[in-house]
């Protein structure tokens, strides 16, 4: 389990070493303060290969990071760098384990060899917001499929869609492509998940994409964006189940909704692996303020405090 | 540049908010809600509404927030208000507590303790400063040092004890008519909870057209009530 961040001259991160990441993690903070940069840190730095990082947009893994900011796409990765200096100080990402250091990735220029210390860690970013660039449903079907995690998949969205019996992958006769379908028990037939709303497609693939093996880590990006909060209601137990499982959950969020529902999620015994981490970013340097999960389920039980 | 630090009362309860509510009011704060001078406030960054919080708009264009915290939390609570102070953008905090089962050196070893895992300067026994006097701490105790309080006055060292002494203080024979009915009950619950009854009953007699959540409000509209009250409060450092 990741414990502890240690990051620089990441885009607006100049400075920053987090520690406190619990099982399960909500990152709060206004917009701008580094919520999304700090799980890209984490992400490049559990999965950066030793190569220059201009070919890292080649790794299906990493491309992302790239290719969902319209401001990369335009100048590769000029962008993943402090204040978009290529030549500017090196970007450095450690991330350890209870304070025995797991993996570090120090790049001095994008176009040299990264310097990389431990293994690559099992670590997703999901971002089930709409209008990310987002592999196709029946591509994560099939991943999940070839993993052997189908069932899990199937299994967590169970927990969250009552009625649902089976999601299929068949065949559309008319596009000749497949796409995913869900079965509800009492109906006849079967339901294209592309007919649902952006918050049930959104839901759905966040079950699909938690379904991970013990030990992962999940990145998510603010899960309650489209969602009714119904749906955020079923994203806070497809994560508290994921957590259950010994998939440590770091996700970002505005959503107080959403911190109440993991709350009610939570049992009094899971409390303690739950945390609020509150960033504040001053002139990029990033600090967090911990919040416990039993400072959390005191301040918004009994006193109604905003986090955030 | 506008200061966009936000003051803070922590109190135990909705009837210390309520008693709050009345006296801000009555010094010229106006309800952020219903604000005039919006435009001249600093911008909430979180949410003023939760946990039955009220905020008010000061007189000098600041933002001031009164936090009902249930019993014994306002010290907590003043914990996690600290550990966030600069997010927050915190200027002052008042911790507003009442005595119960706790003395008033209690009181003093809780701020001391809070100021020294702060690392703040010493004002008083009942306040200090941080980060070179960007914001402070002051407690207040609802607290009545008298050795002769008017016939009717509940014991117990309370707001509700403050609020009665200056209504009886207002009108003797009120006190003394509560007295006397608090007296023919039968089967009385246990006196502990006596400044509490004798309270109610000032409510239920001469303040119900309001309810009770701002019976502690509407004492402060009485000018022979509320003549007593800031004397009282000027006593416990409120002024």
């Amino acid at each position: 389990m990741i414990h502890t961040l240690e990051c620089r001259n990441i885009r607006g991160i100049k400075q920053a070493e987090i520690s406190g990441f619990s099982p399960l993690t909500v990152l709060v903070g206004p917009s701008g303060c580094g919520k999304s940069t700090l799980l890209d840190a984490i992400f490049l730095g559990a999965k950066a290969t030793a190569v220059p990082v201009h070919t890292w947009t080649t790794d299906t893994a990493l491309n992302i990071i790239f290719t969902r900011r319209a401001e990369m796409q335009s100048d590769l990765v000029r962008w993943l760098f402090w204040r978009g200096t290529l030549e500017s100080l090196p970007l450095l990402v450690s991330l350890q384990d209870e304070g025995k250091s797991q993996r570090f990735v120090q790049v001095t220029n994008a176009y040299q060899k990264a310097d990389i210390r431990g293994n690559i860690l099992p670590v997703s970013l999901i971002l089930p917001q709409p209008g990310h660039p987002h592999e196709p449903l029946a591509v994560v079907y099939t991943k999940q499929v070839e993993a052997g995690l189908l069932g899990l998949s199937i299994e967590i969205l169970r927990g969250v869609l009552p009625g649902l019996e089976s999601i299929l992958m068949v065949l559309d006769k008319e596009l000749q492509k497949p796409t995913i379908h869900a079965v509800f028990s009492g109906s006849n037939g079967s339901v294209p998940l592309a007919l649902a709303g952006d918050g049930v497609v959104a839901l759905a693939r966040l079950c699909f994409e938690l379904a991970l093996p013990q030990g992962s880590v999940a990145l998510i990006e603010e899960p309650e964006a489209h969602q009714h909060p119904r749906a955020t209601r079923m994203s806070a137990k497809a994560m508290v189940a994921a957590m259950r499982r010994g998939v440590q959950v770091i996700l970002s969020t505005h959503s107080l909704e959403l911190i109440d529902f993991l709350l009610e999620e939570l049992t009094p015994e899971e409390i303690h692996q739950f945390a609020v981490l509150r960033l504040l970013n001053k002139q990029g340097v990033l600090s967090a303020i911990h919040h416990p999960g039993e400072e959390v389920l005191s301040s918004r039980r009994e006193i109604g405090e905003d986090l955030r | 540049m506008k200061d966009r630090r936000i003051d803070v009362i922590l109190c135990e309860g909705f009837d210390d908010r309520s008693f709050w509510k009345g006296w801000l009011l009555r010094l010229g704060c106006e309800e952020l809600l219903k604000a005039k001078n919006k435009d001249a406030l600093p911008v909430l960054a979180t949410g003023d509404r939760t946990g039955g919080t009220f905020d008010y708009a000061t007189p000098a264009a600041r933002i001031l927030r009164v936090v009902p915290c249930n019993q014994k939390k306002p010290t907590e609570e003043a914990n996690i208000k600290l550990k966030r102070r600069e997010v927050d953008s915190l200027g002052a905090i008042l911790i507003n507590l009442d005595l119960d089962d706790r003395k008033i050196e209690d009181t003093h070893d809780e701020i001391e303790t809070l100021r020294q895992k702060y690392g703040g300067t010493a004002i008083s026994p009942d306040a200090f400063s941080l980060d070179g006097g960007e914001s402070k701490v002051f407690s207040a105790v609802w607290w009545l040092d008298d050795t002769s309080p008017p016939a009717g006055t509940p014991e117990q060292n309370s707001l509700e004890r403050i609020v009665c002494w200056a209504i009886i203080n207002a009108y003797p024979d009120r006190g003394s008519a509560v007295e006397a009915w608090l007296a023919s009950r039968t089967n009385p619950p246990a006196e502990d909870k006596r400044h509490k009854a004798s309270a109610w009953s000032f409510y239920a007699g001469w303040y119900n057209d309001h309810g009770t959540g701002d019976f502690y409000s509407h004492v402060w509209k009485d000018d022979k009530v509320r003549d007593f009250l800031e004397k009282a409060l000027g006593k416990i450092g409120l002024k």
